[in-house]
């Protein structure tokens, strides 16, 4: 359930970047907290530091490149992680949510019935098409990757991959009435081999 | 009277309109189906003279308080200040233009 | 009068007289702001407490796993009710209450600009905050969260009265945001001490400043989200259902456009605290006060510029998000000049620790670390992990508890002494410290992991095996010795109160105006007012003071039973007018009244008694001007150390015309995001362009109408300055906006069921709101006719004249994009 526990490349990665954030962050907040216990405890050590030096220190040069490097990197994983067009097709799984289940469906197989367990084949991208039927929901399974919303009136894909064969949970995340907690879902991952027989093999 | 505020504002409301401007582009770009190159060129563009404006008033300010010497305010020396933040956050708020998905 | 002296004692008595609210049921009429931002003050840490218990119900319901405590429904609501009463009867009310105490005594003014208005919005906030606490208790409490997110909160999913609480009683409370921030900024910029030039004014009045003027912008998309929203669930208007052309992501940007500044907005009055506290308790001037006022007036409108971030999962392209997060990322930056500038200060002065620097130390700790994981949660990646989990419930309380109620506890330990003339007995202070610490640490640090290990909002109960049990409980566990903390600063007020010593005048040594007046103060705050010859943050309270008291200074006298403050002029601080305010009356309440009777008749679908409630609201308005203006001119009055100007009525530059120019902005705003949702809708909405309608001409007819009424109200300036009666030209121009409403009202029935598309709907709302504003166009100008025929009209004294071409272009400058939106939206009905 851990989205500290990745199994698929789009979670390590997320994982990776708060771990590098994390760190940083903890630095950054025992320098600030030294700062000021010195600068109340033995204000003299500090006292000669110029008010302009504090601003454009402690303002500008220390955060700016901080935050310029951590945007850029930010930004280029985004960039990854988009379910984009062109190289190898991956396989489309539409996920319909209502109050308060979730339906998975595999246009790409004919036949194949929809499920309420969102079978994917390991180790390989697939494309999650999700779409609301009444309210708005959140398709989120921590361990795989980040969340995309289910929106009534709209479609909305997320690019998710399961390293491994397995089950993982997923959840709904968006808060969506009484029955929100209950909207869980199983996530099972299935080596290539098996999966067309395990989708064809549905009731 | 609210004029007297302006050397303190002008920046960011440039940065706020540009902001406007460019948020709208990225969505028409996508809902007309630009071609990708073209949608990225009107961003650049609408970018660029966002940036150069903001460096023209700046300089419209800078000006003003050189001539001024002795005489200059206080808001238009904080006005200064703010032109040149605004700038800086014109710079990063639409840096991503050149590398991310305009559609996706 | 002038030329008398009187003794300080007679002065006090006399101006007593003048300014003095009586015990007893008279204090229902009371409009002072001390006795207001007190009671703001008092209501909103009653609402604070409620939001407590609601909390405490939650921790106890998630303490274990597979919880029964409280099922699903009720802690819907519960959820729902912390959020909204944290946020909207809590944090606003209170900086709100403390803003309208403290800025006219920290300026160097007697009263806010409009203290009926005090009063009105004062009572607003009671009552709309009471319908949702009495809704609450009797079970019908809002349950689609604080957000209110749609299609949940439509009609359909949510049939019953809750969500109709939510959108009534919340914006009966945002007119109270309104008024405080048109009052508010009207005050800072024309209300100050003589020779307060923008220079000089103590840093929180720029805080108060940047601050009221978000609010001015930021609520009105929120007000017009509410409107929308109601207007669909009443009577079934689609704007935000995606089957009939609207969009559920139409009321998420609305509430965010709002929702985000909203954050800072709660945060910057606390900053301008500390900003105050600081350099009291460092024995030094605040370094960087320029840079301040750069990052502050930067804060603010990067503000406006990354409310997105809330929706980076609802699937809008990288590159817009991009624009987002790097706006979300460099907000970041003016709070670290304000951070280090504070730390500055302590480092280049002499601090000394005392109970409110305890707080601020808190400050430190909590919003720091809040602060650094709002960097992490603009990183697009990492927020689609972290939204909409417990990690950011445990940032928003880092940021929210950090940065706003660790300052407010450090600014009512700094300013107790002012409200109660006591001095602190601290024996329960510094453990009340503690355990606020500590168990506010332990309930949420722990949250960002329960949020990491894939713990979402919002649900009520969670299973056993997924290791949250252990981190939840610690939770809660924290969360009952916060409270407790809380409890114990309750009691140390009170305990104050009645044990504290009478203290000393200016207990801190603290360099602004506020403290340089008797403890608890007087109605009038000061018996002269000050004049300013430095930086109104490092002045000598205690030797200011006895001058003042004395009567030395500006208008130290009583006159003519007048309650008069000074009016300056906006930059430099120069006296130019006489601000003759208003005296206690019952008309704010009975005003109020008759706008809970509108909103009580929305809120149980009475729909006969709405238009009454209105009419008696505007009726109610046009009596409150009758106690004020003049029938002659009177020319340049005294006003003390040799200096003479005019009475407001007889300047142009008087507060009425500001605040009237600063609510048509926020009227302006509201307007706008109502275009911005039809062109929204109409490019990004699932089903467009929907049913075709023929063009409808009439507001055409009525953009023509409204345009002849700006000539004719014109004219009537003109010969009004002339000295020439402008009468007919007034009632002229009163017909001629009725002839425009009457045109807009056609023109919505002109239009049929507008039910059937947001495409109709859309200019429905388009022109009700300009009918509505041709109304109010033609009710000024029938006023201007009506104070012209009482003599409160003259060539000098045409405050009302002006107010009258204000409001009348207005409705002009309102019809020419509903037209234009007319044309585009028939034109691509037509399409279809």
């Amino acid at each position: 359930m851990s989205t500290l526990d990745p199994a698929g490349p789009s979670a390590s990665s997320i994982a990776a970047l708060w771990w590098v954030m994390f760190w940083g962050a903890l630095a950054l907040f025992a320098l600030v907290i030294a700062l000021l216990a010195v600068s109340l405890l033995r204000p003299s050590a500090l006292a000669s530091i110029k008010p302009g030096t504090w601003i454009v220190g402690g303002g500008l040069v220390l955060p700016v490149p901080i935050l310029v490097a951590l945007l850029v990197a930010a930004l280029l994983l985004g960039e990854q992680l988009l379910p984009k067009p062109g190289g190898a097709a991956p396989v489309r799984i539409d996920a319909h949510a209502s109050q308060w289940q979730w339906r998975f469906s595999y246009p790409f197989i004919p036949d194949a019935a929809s499920t309420s367990i969102l079978h994917l084949p390991a180790g390989e991208p697939v494309d999650v098409v999700v779409t609301a039927e009444d309210v708005i929901h959140s398709f989120w399974v921590p361990r795989l990757g980040g969340k995309i919303d289910a929106i009534p009136g709209h479609t909305n894909i997320i690019r998710l991959q399961a390293d491994k064969p397995g089950v993982y949970r997923g959840i709904c995340a968006e808060y969506c009435g009484e029955g929100h907690e209950t909207m869980g879902f199983e996530v099972r991952a299935h080596a290539p081999a098996d999966y067309a027989a395990t989708i064809g093999g549905q009731p | 009277m609210i004029r007297h505020l302006w050397p303190l504002l002008i920046g960011f409301s440039l940065w706020a309109m540009a902001f406007t401007a460019l948020y709208t582009v990225q969505y028409l770009g996508c809902y007309l189906g630009w071609s990708p190159q073209a949608h990225r060129l009107a961003l650049v563009a609408g970018a660029a003279i966002a940036i150069a404006v903001s460096v023209g008033v700046l300089v419209v300010q800078i000006a003003y308080v050189r001539r001024l010497g002795q005489a200059t305010t206080f808001m238009h020396r904080v006005g200064i200040g703010a032109t040149v933040a605004a700038i800086a956050a014109t710079i990063i708020t639409f840096a991503p233009i050149v590398l991310a998905s305009a559609c996706i | 009068m002038s030329g008398e002296h009187l003794s300080p004692v007679a002065l006090h008595k006399a101006l007593t007289r003048i300014w003095g609210t009586p015990p007893g049921l008279a204090r229902f009429s009371a409009v002072n702001h001390s006795i207001l931002g007190k009671r703001f003050m008092v209501v909103a840490m009653v609402f604070f407490a409620i939001g407590g218990v609601l909390a405490m119900l939650i921790r106890a319901q998630l303490a274990t796993p597979d919880s029964a405590f409280i099922g699903p429904e009720l802690y819907n609501q519960i959820f729902t009710m912390h959020g909204t009463v944290m946020m909207f009867l809590f944090a606003i009310p209170m900086f709100e209450g403390l803003a309208i105490y403290m800025l006219p005594k920290m300026l160097g003014a007697r009263d806010l600009a409009f203290p009926r208005m005090t009063a009105y919005g004062f009572w607003c906030y009671l009552f709309g905050g009471t319908i949702l606490i009495v809704a609450m208790v009797m079970g019908y409490a809002p349950n689609s969260g604080w957000f209110m997110y749609t299609p949940l909160s439509s009609g359909i999913y949510t049939p019953g009265i809750n969500a109709d609480v939510w959108l009534l009683g919340i914006t009966f409370v945002e007119i109270s945001a309104i008024t405080a921030a048109v009052e508010l900024i009207v005050t800072i910029l024309k209300m100050r001490a003589p020779g307060m030039s923008l220079t000089r004014m103590p840093i929180f009045g720029w805080y108060m400043l940047v601050t009221a003027t978000m609010m001015l912008i930021g609520f009105p998309p929120l007000i017009l989200g509410s409107i929308l929203l109601e207007m669909e669930r009443a009577f079934d208007l689609p704007f935000f259902d995606p089957t009939r052309g609207g969009d559920p992501l139409l009321w998420q940007h609305l509430f965010w456009l709002f929702g985000h500044p909203e954050v800072y907005i709660i945060f910057l009055p606390a900053a301008g605290m500390l900003s105050t506290i600081i350099p009291t308790f460092a024995r030094r001037p605040l370094i960087a006060y320029n840079a301040i006022i750069v990052a502050i007036v930067a804060m603010a409108f990067l503000s406006f510029g990354l409310w997105v971030h809330h929706m980076f999962t609802v699937g809008i392209p990288h590159l817009a998000l991009g624009f987002f997060s790097a706006a979300s990322a460099l907000v970041a930056i003016p709070t670290a000049v304000q951070i280090f500038a504070w730390i500055g200060t302590i480092a280049s002065g002499r601090p000394r620790l005392d109970v409110p620097m305890l707080y601020v130390i808190g400050f430190f700790i909590v919003f720091v670390c809040g602060g650094l994981t709002g960097v992490m949660l603009a990183m697009v990646p990492f927020n689609t992990q972290a939204h909409d989990s417990y990690f950011v419930v445990a940032h928003l309380h880092y940021v929210l508890v950090g940065g706003f109620v660790f300052p407010m506890l450090a600014a009512l330990y700094y300013w107790l002494p002012h409200f109660t003339g006591r001095s602190s007995v601290y024996r329960l202070s510094v453990p009340a410290f503690w355990l606020i610490i500590i168990g506010f640490n332990l309930t949420f640090f722990l949250m960002h992991l329960t949020g990491l290990m894939g713990m979402p909002r919002r649900i009520s109960t969670y299973p056993s095996n997924w290791g949250w049990d252990w981190l939840n409980l610690l939770s809660s566990f924290g969360g009952f010795i916060m409270t407790m903390g809380f409890a114990l600063v309750l009691v140390d007020i009170v305990m104050q109160f009645r044990l504290g010593r009478r203290g000393t005048r200016n207990p801190w040594d603290a360099g602004t105006l506020e403290w340089a007046m008797p403890t608890p103060p007087p109605d009038y705050n000061f018996a002269a007012l000050p004049a300013v010859t430095q930086r109104a943050d490092s002045l000598d309270p205690g030797r200011l003071g006895n001058n003042l008291a004395a009567g030395d200074g500006y208008l130290g006298f009583a006159r003519a039973s007048r309650q008069e403050s000074l009016g300056v002029d906006m930059m430099t601080g120069k006296p130019d007018q006489v601000i003759v305010l208003p005296r206690r009356t019952w008309l704010p309440l009975w005003t109020a009244l008759a706008t809970a009777v509108f909103f009580l008749g929305l809120l149980f679908k009475i729909y006969w008694v709405v238009p009454l409630g209105a009419l008696a609201v505007v009726g109610l308005f046009l009596v409150w001007p009758r106690a004020l203006g003049q029938r002659h001119d009177a020319g340049p009055i005294d006003i003390g150390q040799g200096e003479a100007v005019p009475v407001d009525a007889e300047v142009e530059d008087n507060v009425t015309w500001w605040a009237s120019k600063i609510a048509a902005v926020a009227d302006a705003t509201l307007y706008a995001s109502l275009l911005f949702g039809a062109l929204y809708l109409a490019v990004v909405a699932p089903g467009w362009p929907g049913q075709s309608t023929e063009t409808n001409w009439w507001p055409a007819l009525g953009l023509l109408a409204a345009f002849g009424g700006s000539v004719s109200v014109r004219l009537a300036r003109s010969r009004n300055a002339d000295g020439t009666s402008p009468y007919g030209w007034l009632l002229g121009t009163a017909v001629l906006a009725a002839l425009a409403a009457a045109a807009c009202i056609v023109g919505m029935v002109q239009l049929g069921d507008a039910t059937i598309h947001a495409n109709i709907s859309l200019r429905f709302a388009l022109y009700a709101y300009c009918a509505i504003h041709a109304g109010i166009a033609m009710l000024i100008a029938a006023h201007a006719a009506w104070r012209w025929r009482g003599g409160y009209v003259s060539a000098v004294r045409a405050t009302s004249l002006r107010l009258s071409v204000l409001w009348t272009d207005y409705a002009t400058a309102a019809l020419i994009p509903a037209w234009g939106l007319t044309l585009l939206l028939a034109r691509s009905g037509g399409a279809s």
